[in-house]
């Protein structure tokens, strides 16, 4: 799925307090099927850059085209229907269902879409994630590492065209750190999705295609 | 299974106390507020009856009427206040959840069907509970208005019409309780993209943000719904106790000359019910304050009741004279009197195991988030004789609060003691009554704060030890 931002930008407005200017007149292309990064220092407006393409927030002004589609035009179900669909949302801080199992949670997204899963599938994405024996688990029960690869499942169990990962790697170790970064180029070979990912983590520029760095509000290429 | 149905299962099974206690809570609003009119009716049908044929005896009143439409109404609305606020309750404990799922992509009509049934069940369940007592206002309006189109005495003390209005209200209270969590979540954005629960229209909004205005450091509808699981039992119980045993009826059957003839009776019947064997009492009345009566009045001994009443009935037969049999009544009506207040009673206790539950519930509750930021406030260095401190702090102000709830129960069962009719309770029963609830309410606060602290002590060693280790 390709991906284009124009004049996109972001103000949170705060009553009495200064308004926020988190995302400032960004144009971004992200090419169907291409990895990438996108650095930046804590506060630069990463994660609310990220929403804005998730469908979670509305922008202030400008456009989000889907494959040549203004996203940001459309209405508040079409745009749910689009993020249950299309989009693979990895959070900052993983936000699984408390009062869900971890299988639940993972196929959280199929039930939402209505369609059964089936349990061949789950094993196999659970097992790349060495999740395999947490799936009766509730999440209160999981190290931050665990519950964040379990988000990672979530996002990735309806093969949606468009991931979109907050610092997937923020809380893993080297090893499974290793293991992520390998299982989303396995996942690219598989099917190849649009991705970005969020990080502060340079390891992970390995596998980007293109490098951006959030600056004054918007992304700047990187030349590595 | 859809999504909605699987989603609101899960709610049910996952957090049963809570449903529980939604449905236990709301049930016992409804309960409350209906048993109160029956009470109010039951005394006064019961102060009608023992008036039966006392030509003293007036119709209800005007204000009378006005005073239990007046009663039913406040109880209406503190019953939907109190809805309001476990559903704004609920919203807010939700929102967190449904801001992950509208991020997942679920649109804003499932989750707002997600709400509907998430909060409905409850509510339907407690209004199905509740729905027999309104059956049953609604058959004493029937009997009230029957008895009032034959011309009969009045049955009830309360006008039939008020009887009528009040069941309608009841209905609709219930029913309006029943659809307000239903309206509450229709008219609020599902969630803030910060998943928070924030209502769109001014009215919601303003009793939203008092609800969760903190008053030394708990919020307002936490404190609201502690007072209302304090106060559901405690209404049951003064229910309870202004039942006393009819007075001993002041006569056991009675003859009177029909208001029309206006003429005193004639003395061949005072002399025919004199020779009725068994006789304690004869008295032969007259009076014209409020037209003219006149009568007579008779009191049988005890074991020979039965048979002058036949007797008194025999004489009285054929003639222009009204034979009116009290004692049948008066015992029908003392009898009604016991079996409602025990069933008052042991709805008071099942409310007290109840009122006991959630208050376990909204303590560990409490406890837990305050566990939660204690510590964070431990790592950053705050001293654990402090810590200790706050648990004491709970536990104390849980023991005033059991204290006070003790006074009150304490100074109803004694005031019921004192007014008239009254030491018919005996003193332990009352002790007992007064005392079990907060002593109970105490321990169990205790326990469980004692718990929660050795929980803090255990983990924060468990943490130390393998922070050595490593
Ligand atoms: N809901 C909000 N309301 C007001 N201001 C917000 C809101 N969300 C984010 N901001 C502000 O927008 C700016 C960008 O925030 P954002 O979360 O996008 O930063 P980030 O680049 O992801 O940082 P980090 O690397 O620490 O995650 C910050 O100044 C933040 O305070
Ligand atoms: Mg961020």
């Amino acid at each position: 799925m390709e991906i284009i931002c124009e004049n996109l930008t972001k103000i949170y407005r705060q009553g009495d307090r200064e308004d926020v200017t988190a995302v400032n007149d960004c144009a971004w292309h992200l090419p169907t099927g291409s990895i990438t990064v996108l650095l930046g220092v804590s506060g630069s407006g990463k994660s609310t850059l990220l929403r804005l393409l998730g469908l979670q927030e509305q922008p202030t002004s400008g456009r989000i085209l889907f494959d040549g589609e203004d996203v940001t035009a459309l209405d508040e179900s079409a745009r749910a229907r689009l993020r249950a669909h299309r989009i693979g949302f990895i959070h900052q801080n993983y936000r699984l269902i408390p009062m869900l199992s971890v299988e639940e949670n993972i196929l959280l997204p199929r039930r939402i879409i209505g369609q059964r899963c089936d349990e061949e599938e789950l094993k196999k994405l659970a097992a790349l994630l060495h999740i395999e024996n947490k799936l009766a688990n509730f999440p209160a029960s999981l190290s931050g590492g665990q519950q964040q690869r379990v988000a990672i499942a979530r996002a990735l169990i309806n093969h949606p065209p468009l991931i979109l990962a907050d610092e997937p790697t923020g809380n893993l170790d080297s090893g499974t750190k290793q293991d992520m970064i390998e299982l989303f180029s396995k996942v690219h070979q598989l099917y190849s999705p649009t991705v970005v990912i969020v990080t502060h983590d340079h390891a992970l520029t390995a596998i980007a295609d293109q490098v951006y760095q959030m600056e004054n509000g918007h992304p700047i290429l990187r030349t590595r | 299974m859809s999504f909605t149905v699987f989603y609101a299962i899960r709610e049910m099974r996952r957090k049963p106390m809570r449903f529980a206690a939604t449905v236990l809570m709301i049930g016992a609003i409804f309960f409350c507020m209906t048993d109160l009119i029956l009470l109010l009716e039951s005394t006064s049908t019961a102060r009608a009856l023992a008036h039966a044929g006392d030509p003293t005896y007036t119709e209800p009143s005007r204000f009378h009427s006005a005073s239990f439409l007046l009663l039913l109404s406040t109880h209406m609305l503190l019953m939907l206040a109190g809805i309001a606020i476990l559903t704004d309750h609920k919203l807010r404990h939700d929102a967190e959840e449904h801001a992950v799922l509208r991020d997942l992509g679920v649109t804003k009509g499932r989750l707002m069907l997600l709400h509907t049934v998430e909060n409905s069940t409850a509510f339907l369940i407690a209004f199905s509970l509740s729905l027999p007592f309104s059956v049953w206002m609604m058959s004493h309006f029937v009997l009230s208005l029957n008895s009032k189109l034959q011309g009969q005495a009045l049955l009830f003390h309360i006008p039939y019409r008020a009887l009528g209005i009040s069941s309608a209200l009841l209905f609709l209270a219930e029913l309006l309780g029943s659809l307000l969590p239903f309206v509450l979540s229709r008219s609020a954005p599902i969630v803030s993209p910060h998943g928070t629960w924030d209502p769109t229209c001014a009215p919601l909004r303003m009793f939203h943000r008092l609800c969760h205005r903190r008053a030394r450091g708990k919020r307002v509808s936490d404190i609201a719904i502690l007072f209302v699981i304090q106060i559901l039992p405690l209404i049951f119980l003064i229910a309870a106790f202004s039942f006393r045993p009819l007075p001993e009826p002041p006569y056991d059957c009675a003859v009177h000359v029909n208001q029309t003839l206006k003429q005193p009776i004639p003395q061949s019947i005072p002399e025919k019910i004199g020779q009725i064997e068994g006789i304690r009492e004869l008295e032969v009345f007259e009076h014209s304050q409020k037209g003219y009566y006149s009568g007579i009045r008779v009191k049988f001994e005890e074991e020979l009741r039965e048979a002058g009443i036949a007797a008194v009935s025999a004489i009285t037969e054929n003639t222009p004279y009204d034979f009116i049999d009290t004692y049948h009544r008066a015992q029908q009506a003392s009898w009604k009197n016991t079996a409602h207040r025990q069933l008052l009673l042991l709805l008071a206790a099942v409310l007290f195991g109840a009122a006991l539950l959630l208050l376990a519930l909204i303590l560990l509750s409490t406890l837990q988030r305050h566990g939660d930021s204690l510590e964070i406030l431990y790592t950053l260095g705050l001293p654990k004789r402090e810590i200790d401190r706050f648990f004491r702090r709970e536990t104390l102000s849980l023991l005033l609060c059991s204290g006070a709830l003790a006074f009150a129960i304490a100074a109803v069962c004694f005031a019921a003691m004192e007014t008239e009719g009254g030491g018919t309770l005996p003193l332990t029963d009352i002790l007992a009554a007064a005392l079990v609830h907060p002593i109970l309410q105490c321990l169990l606060g205790a326990l469980l704060s004692h718990t929660a602290q050795r929980q803090f002590t255990d983990r924060h060693l468990r943490h130390n030890h393998t922070l050595g280790r490593e």
